[in-house]
């Protein structure tokens, strides 16, 4: 969006911004290539591998039924024949 | 050492042009500078990409880092200049002078999200898009700080550009 300039806004535009200090430059720079460099720096590679990676294990996680959804033997229990003789000689076992 | 031709290409080019839009919204040259040595060192210390705008780009980070600075330091803490700032450099013709002081006294009586809109519209050549980006503001609302900013240096300037007028 572009809207060309009155003759006012053309005055201001005339003037320039000031200079800075010429020892600046030389300060600034040494110390800004000599500070430490970060360990870590954001890659933008690097997350979108870890978005990707998360992805899937959602996924896999959603569509991995829960254990209370598996389906369940639907017979009855079955007791071994010792204990089957155990409860038919001693029938108050059975009692609350 | 070698110094990275880059990051002294980017400092010939654009760090007055930084410091001023730093300087305008945390009003004191001393925090403005500090930013700006920040700024350098953010600078080194990423690997920048080919950029289509690069003033845009580096306003964009120097906005947000002025932001953060804001919130870091509270109102109370801040040692706002009181006076306006030195912005312009002193034009030789002593009418251009004038109204370079009178400007940055008008500069300093708008409000901040105004003056930074303006300085980046008059005096950085970003267009409204660019503006709306570097700030995150709606395009809308750009281009209304703008026109709002541009309305109050009118009416504070007028009579002095209509004297000096050729």
């Amino acid at each position: 969006m572009k809207t060309p300039p009155d003759d006012f806004e053309h005055a201001l535009q005339q003037l320039s911004l000031r200079k800075l200090p010429a020892h600046w430059k030389q300060e600034i720079l040494t110390q800004a290539e000599n500070a430490p460099k970060p360990f870590w720096r954001p890659n933008r590679l690097l997350y979108t591998a870890f978005a990707a990676a998360w992805t899937v294990i959602l996924t896999l996680n959603l569509l991995t039924p829960k254990p209370e959804n598996l389906p369940q033997a639907q017979t009855a229990p079955v007791f071994a024949p010792n204990s089957l003789f155990a409860l038919h000689q001693h029938p108050d076992l059975l009692l609350p | 050492m070698q110094r990275s031709s880059r990051l002294e290409t980017l400092y010939d080019a654009h760090a007055a042009g930084v410091f001023h839009y730093l300087n305008g919204i945390v009003k004191s040259e001393a925090d403005a500078k500090d930013l700006l040595q920040e700024f350098f060192i953010k600078l080194a210390a990423r690997e920048l990409p080919p950029l289509e705008n690069e003033r845009a780009y580096l306003l964009r980070i120097a906005h947000r880092m002025a932001i953060d600075w804001l919130r870091r330091h509270g109102a109370r803490e801040r040692a706002e200049s009181t006076h306006p700032q030195a912005v312009f450099a002193t034009p030789v013709d002593p009418d251009a002078a004038k109204l370079s002081r009178e400007v940055e006294t008008a500069l300093h009586a708008l409000p901040p999200e105004q003056r930074s809109i303006a300085e980046m519209r008059l005096w950085h050549g970003l267009t409204f898009e660019q503006i709306a980006e570097v700030q995150r503001i709606p395009l809308n609302t750009a281009a209304s700080r703008f026109r709002y900013a541009l309305e109050k240096l009118r009416s504070l300037l007028q009579p002095l550009y209509d004297e000096i007028r050729p």
